[in-house]
């Protein structure tokens, strides 16, 4: 392994880390050079991640020690297969994001760019550091980056953003400090906080009720983090309040890594038969994301406003990962893997595309819709490709990492969770195609005419009804506010990391395969039930 | 030859993109385009049956995903008859359709200039091919994943269209059809998982291994209430009558197919390879089958809105497949399916006549029409024909079809006791409900004398882009009620071992 691989995971944390620092003199010396900065060291992150991702491929896990120190002393960093999967995901997501961020954060935020940019560089160290990190303590201080990052990028939202991003603060922190208890329970019994030496020390304490009260207090938190069932209440207000890049970056990495976090621990920190057997967290983890997943669609359906939809979704879609990691067998965890790097990329792709929408024509009401598609095409066409995977359509990603599910559920023999993930996907379905309803068809029967039908349809309407005559139904004619002349397509900068996550939610769909073999099955956890 | 079957989903998915193309100043071109794809898909379908007359089974397969997923195509004598008739009904339907979408989007957007109302009508035929696509990727497919997705891709287009170009309440009523469809299919989905999980293969090919698993039983059931829900078998029936009614009529025979084809996947999936654990499904599923012809031809013979009755009548006619599919004899199984290739030829003369009338007079309701032979002769005769072709009339098809659905039916009947002979009996009465409401409705609505309201109207025939390919079905199932043999040959080639 040469030098310069060696040191990758050190590049791919400690560039936005630096850039952060950079971007406030930078900007201060010339504002429209802060966004070249931000670019270039999100690009550069993205890049050492696809590095390391092929150097652990052909030879293994990287790990590097901070300035030589070996542990238990110095910061470690570790990046496995699974690591590396992660990495590629989160740092490609801020790349993708941070190229959109440009024109919407002009318009959102105007005046403000320079410190958006700082922040969402932090957040980025945050959520790459916890999943290249070793240590659970580093662990810690990576999530508290990622969440402090992420409260103060929710609050710049317009609107309710301040009370929304509150919640999402007070809730957040006790998740934080649970996970710091967790810690701490683990440290006074194991005295080490190495993920390597933990796995090692543990399995002599699994007895312990330091250990098992550590443990619980650890899933606790990761679940207010990831927003599962029953303690997802901030994710809603703070996703759909949030600026429109942000509301991307914050759903497609920051739970993602909390559900990292928790399929680390539980499964390589600890062994699978400690959280299965000996301590049955799973079994509950297993009943709380069958019910995240139906109830969060059940919501999703209820909500009128585009982003809030989207936000209930991800409360579902948490649901799906947890249930893998619940069914704790090799291929429901495989799904469960699979289903973060997926849904990371679909709901960021789902997330920008409403944020191209708002930015061309300032609705989010889905019944404001009606029509758009005629007006941004493409923009549409990448919704629907995302929201087609989100239903678990082939050839898309999301419906190999349901099928992995499923498959799981029905080697558990676990009917129940077989018919609820079914269940799910025909909720999925509901909520999806009513969006896709008001994008694509234009007009609506009149016994459904929302208000937004009302006043567009003018004299026009009686006209052609009565030209219809007969029994044919003519419609309220006239389309929403949003699709009104003069809304174009939405402008390359925002078109292109479109395009390009659609792209990649085919090619997960298309390439799981060699994902699943080369990504997971090395590390797949010695002990689960296969 | 290569990639032959390949061409037949490929063609028509050209046809979709160059409508698409085509969609602005050009959009009015799309319905010409759409009508050569599918030409051109028929001829080389017709090249396929070149090589499957002559004894071969041509099997292609594509695209490898693990785990276990391919896009395998195989035409042999039980996918390729059901693949010929099937494309000349939608080679048939799109050149239908130019004139007939051209109304509807008049009705519809009437109120929009010119360039808006190309777009619109070349919307419908950049979504038409979609079903081509479909079917023959449901008729070919050898992998339960791909059988699956072409499933899905059926009803989402069957969304996009019905919202856009549908009748009363049609957003609505696709969201019915959408959710039927895909809960159909996601259970289908489930069974195709489950058997993965036990034999390790989504190939149909290796189907046979799951027999007499310890799961086989409950698998059947998952496949088979899926695939019901497509037919619309009582009590599975609840979207069929409103979503057939309230579609855009030029794709009714489509429709049809769409509700018809999962008696085709039943066939593939479940008894020829799992015969034995299927045959415990055989008589409920005929006691069914009679209870939805009855329900089916009543609910008929009570509609007066002309789309309504073709709609309803697809119900009962799709239990007659079914009926002989449950006899499971080798008679029942291919007079089911032959059927069902006679019946959707009879729906789409049938149907799409009635779309002629609508498209003509503008009135659904039958009691408002009268008299229309003197002035629609060529209609008339046209829905004389898809009276004759859903009774099975001699010489058409369906007569055939339905003499060796109900020999298979009695054969059972006569092994299995009394109670399924009555199945049998009941069955034959109720082909009489059929001959009642077809012309029965053919009296009213072209016979008698004109209504007033309609005697001052312009009322002639329509132009020939409507009638012409209707005739083109008529006569090809008249050939295959003279020569039978062209389609129960190949059939008996492959379902002989029943």
């Amino acid at each position: 392994m040469t030098l310069q691989q060696s040191a990758l995971p050190i590049v791919i944390v400690a560039t936005p880390l630096v850039a952060s620092f950079l971007l406030p003199l930078v900007g201060w010396w010339r504002r429209e050079a802060a966004y070249p900065v931000f670019l270039g060291a999100l690009a550069l992150s993205a890049g050492a991640s696809v590095a390391a991702a092929q150097a652990v491929l052909a030879e293994g896990p990287l790990a590097y020690h901070l300035g030589g120190w070996a542990p238990p002393w110095g910061i470690a960093f570790l990046i496995d297969h699974l690591a590396a999967l992660l990495l590629t995901l989160l740092s490609g997501m801020g790349l993708a994001v941070g190229v959109f961020s440009k024109r919407s954060v002009l318009r959102e935020l105007p005046e403000r760019e320079v410190p958006f940019y700082t922040v969402y560089l932090l957040l980025m160290t945050g959520v790459t550091g916890m999943v290249a990190t070793a240590d659970m303590f580093n662990l810690y201080v990576f999530l508290e980056i990622a969440s402090l990052t992420s409260y103060a990028l929710v609050s710049i939202g317009s609107g309710r953003a301040v009370v929304a991003a509150f919640r999402y603060l007070v809730l957040g922190t006790v998740g934080a400090a649970f996970y710091l208890l967790a810690v701490g329970y683990l440290y006074s019994v194991a005295g080490t906080l190495n993920m390597a030496d933990l796995a090692e020390v543990l399995p002599a304490l699994y007895e312990s009720n330091a250990v098992r009260v550590g443990f619980a207090f650890f899933v606790v938190g990761m679940a207010i983090k990831m927003a599962l069932f029953p303690v997802h209440a901030w994710l809603p207000a703070a996703y759909a309040h949030a600026p429109s890049a942000v509301s991307a970056i914050v759903a497609a990495t920051t739970t993602k890594v909390a559900a990292y976090a928790l399929i680390r621990v539980t499964f390589f920190v600890f062994e699978p038969r400690f959280a299965v057997e000996l301590f049955p967290v799973t079994a509950l983890l297993g009943v709380a994301g069958a019910v995240a997943m139906v109830l969060g669609s059940v919501l999703a359906i209820a909500q009128t406003d585009l982003k809030r939809m989207l936000a209930y979704s991800s409360v579902a879609q948490v649901g799906y990962i947890v249930l893998g990691v619940g069914m704790a067998n090799a291929t429901a965890l495989t799904g469960s893997v699979l289903h973060l790097v997926n849904h990371s990329v679909m709901k960021g792709c789902l997330f920008l595309a409403a944020g191209a929408i708002l930015y061309r024509t300032g609705c989010r009401e889905i019944v404001q819709l009606r029509h758009l598609a005629r007006r941004m095409p493409w923009t549409a066409a990448v919704f629907s490709v995302a929201a087609f995977s989100m239903i678990g359509l082939p050839p898309f990603g999301g419906f190999f990492s349901k099928m992995y599910l499923i498959l799981g559920a029905i080697e558990g023999e676990q009917w129940v969770f077989l018919a609820l993930i079914l269940l799910s996907s025909v909720l999925a379905l509901a909520y999806f195609a009513n969006v896709l309803r008001y994008l694509y068809v234009p007009g609506e029967a009149p016994s459904a005419a929302g208000p937004a039908g009302g006043p567009a349809a003018g004299p026009a309407t009686t006209a052609s009804a009565a030209a219809a005559g007969g029994d044919e139904s003519a419609d309220d004619r006239g389309d929403a506010p949003a699709a009104r002349e003069g809304v174009a397509e939405a402008p390359l900068p925002m078109l292109a990391p479109l395009l390009a996550l659609a792209a990649a939610v085919l090619l997960l769909g298309l390439l799981n395969g060699p994902i699943v073999s080369g990504f997971l099955e090395p590390v797949l956890p010695q002990g689960l039930s296969r | 030859m290569e990639g032959l079957l390949l061409q037949t989903l490929l063609v028509p998915l050209a046809g979709a993109v160059l409508g698409f193309l085509a969609r602005g100043r050009r959009g009015r071109l799309a319905g010409w385009i759409a009508t050569g794809a599918m030409l051109w898909t028929t001829a080389v379908v017709a090249r396929v049956g070149v090589a499957v007359y002559g004894g071969g089974a041509p099997r292609e397969s594509y695209l490898d995903i693990p785990p276990g997923i391919r896009l395998g195509l195989l035409a042999d004598g039980l996918s390729y008859p059901t693949l010929a008739v099937v494309t000349l009904l939608c080679a048939a339907l799109t050149c239908y359709s130019i004139r007939y979408v051209e109304r509807r989007v008049s009705v519809l957007y009437g109120a929009e200039p010119e360039a808006v109302q190309a777009r619109h009508y070349a919307r419908f035929f950049y979504l038409l091919p979609l079903f081509p696509v479909g079917f023959a990727g449901t008729i070919l497919s050898t992998n339960l994943v791909s059988l699956y997705f072409f499933l899905e891709v059926l009803t989402v287009a069957l969304f996009f269209l019905m919202a856009g170009f549908g009748y009363r309440d049609r957003v609505r009523i696709a969201f019915i059809s959408l959710a039927w469809g895909i809960v159909g299919a996601l259970l289908f989905l489930a069974a195709a998982l489950v058997v993965y999980a036990e034999i390790g293969s989504l190939e149909v090919d290796d189907l046979s291994r799951m027999a007499g698993n310890r799961l086989a039983g409950p698998t059947v059931a998952l496949f088979l209430v899926g695939l019901l829900m497509k037919l619309a078998v009582v009590p599975l029936h609840v979207w069929m009558p409103s979503v057939h009614a309230e579609h855009p009529t030029c794709i009714a025979g489509l429709l049809a197919v769409y509700a018809n084809l999962a008696l085709y996947v039943v066939v593939r999936v479940l008894v020829l390879p799992l015969g034995g654990d299927f045959a415990a499904f055989g008589t409920p599923l005929m006691a069914l089958a009679l209870v939805t012809m009855v329900y089916g031809s009543l609910l008929t013979l009570a509609q007066t809105d002309i789309k309504r009755l073709a709609a309803c009548s697809t119900i009962s006619q799709v239990a007659y497949s079914v009926l002989g599919v449950g006899a499971l004899t080798a008679a029942g199984v291919e007079g089911g399916l032959f059927f069902f290739l006679s019946h959707i030829m009879g729906k789409t003369v049938f149907f799409s006549t009635a779309g002629i009338v609508v498209y003509a007079t503008r009135i659904r309701d039958m009691r408002e029409l009268g008299g229309l032979a003197r002035r629609m002769p060529v209609t008339a005769v046209l829905w004389l024909i898809g009276c004759m072709m859903l009774s099975g009339f001699p010489p058409f098809s369906s007569f055939a079809a339905e003499w060796l659905l109900f020999t298979g039916v009695f054969e059972r009947g006569l092994a299995e006791g009394p109670g399924v002979v009555a199945i049998a009996i009941g069955g034959t009465t109720a082909v009489l409900l059929t001959v009642a409401y077809t012309f029965g409705a053919a009296r009213r609505i072209f016979f008698g004398p004109l209504p007033a309201h309609l005697a001052d109207r312009e009322l002639t025939d329509p132009p020939w882009t409507m009638t012409v390919p209707l005739g083109v079905v008529a006569a090809a199932s008249a050939v295959l009620g003279l020569y039978p043999a062209a389609v129960l040959d190949l059939l008996h080639s492959v379902l002989a071992a029943i």
